[in-house]
């Protein structure tokens, strides 16, 4: 079980990445365990072996290759790049100062609209005891209607 | 680049006064970059292709690709960070060509781990043992030849692979054991 842990920790130890209580635990576990040294010392060669110096130099005259087909290549557009970035942050300051200003427009002249329900008047009769006939009476001589039918059915 | 960097900031600064030179229009400025990098691209690309006959003409592409992508450059990252991911990206197109040769087994295999057994390795000759193992790095999947190529060739940390290659650290030091794995199994069958 052990084990596991520290074979996924090996490389890590090998790079000197490994830190803190990983770093003691797994050195503790190889002081204790030959196989676990053994897959140490194996990990350790191939990445020994894998970064030994390439011996090699690129071929005469490669430098002046590469400037040749820059040359051909011709001049990337550095100036569109620099200003195209300027140009592209106005426009998203533009556009945010405009979404603010239009959200502070419409929380300054926001009023909360008035909320009618409408109750089917059979209802109304049947839980409040007044007959459609006086429900009536009573909307048309009132001119707030909706808000005396409340006061007297309480909701 | 390399493992021989010495101060990265110093050298940072100096990528950025090259660049900001060719920027305003001094093309010849460019010639230094290809002059400071084009021993680190070439092991680079030698490791990525091996014996491949193209390494030139894709170390070639690499710098072409850096001279048009330099105007993208906008300093967030460090200029070798960023750079590496130019030449990454120029030889995994370069790979996935139908006419490349080269060796390369890439697009994310799944081979098999092998375990880990005694030592192998220890007995071999130096530099036969440096190509073979340039030969078994070169046919890892793409993945993992990343991380180990970063790491174990160009000594970078987890940490920096991990921003280059925009994985966690995590992945990184899996990527790399496992690739160590499969590399020492390649390495033990050719020796």
């Amino acid at each position: 079980m052990f084990c596991r842990f520290a074979e996924n920790n090996m490389s890590a130890l090998v790079d000197g990445e490994l830190k803190g209580l990983k770093k003691s635990a797994v050195m503790a576990h190889l002081h204790s365990c030959p196989a676990c040294r053994a897959k140490l010392s194996y990990l350790q060669s191939v990445s020994a072996a894998s970064s030994l110096p390439v011996m090699e130099l690129p071929p005469a005259g490669f430098e002046d290759r590469v400037m040749a087909k820059v040359s051909l290549a011709g001049r990337p557009d550095f100036a569109q790049e620099k200003a195209g970035s300027p140009f592209f942050s106005f426009r998203f300051a533009a556009a945010a100062l405009g979404l603010l200003l239009m959200l502070a427009a419409g929380l300054a002249f926001y009023r909360p609209a008035a909320v009618r329900v409408t109750v089917p008047e059979a209802t109304i009769a049947r839980q409040t005891g007044i007959d459609s006939e006086s429900m009536e009476s009573a909307l048309n001589s009132s001119a707030i209607g909706f808000a005396t039918l409340a006061n007297q059915t309480g909701r | 680049m390399g493992t021989g960097r010495p101060d990265r900031a110093e050298e940072n600064e100096l990528d950025l006064s090259i660049i900001a030179r060719v920027s305003r229009g001094e093309t010849s400025a460019f010639s230094e970059l290809v002059a400071k990098y084009k021993i680190p691209v070439w092991s680079l690309v030698r490791r990525y292709s091996w014996n491949s006959p193209e390494s030139e003409d894709i170390c070639q592409e690499v710098f072409l690709n850096l001279w048009n992508a330099l105007p993208g450059f906008k300093g967030h990252s460090r200029f070798f960070t960023w750079f590496y991911r130019v030449i990454i990206n120029t030889c995994h197109n370069h790979a996935r060509k139908p006419e490349s040769k080269f060796s390369a087994i890439n697009s994310g295999g799944t081979e098999q781990l092998p375990d880990l057994r005694e030592n192998p390795l220890a007995r071999a000759e130096q530099s036969d043992l440096s190509e073979k193992a340039r030969k078994a790095i070169a046919e890892l999947p793409e993945a993992l030849k990343d991380a180990m190529v970063f790491r174990d060739v160009e000594g970078l940390s987890y940490a920096e692979i991990s921003e280059i290659l925009g994985v966690s650290e995590g992945t990184v030091k899996s990527r790399i054991h496992n690739a160590r794995l499969i590399v020492g199994e390649k390495l033990r069958k050719l020796l």
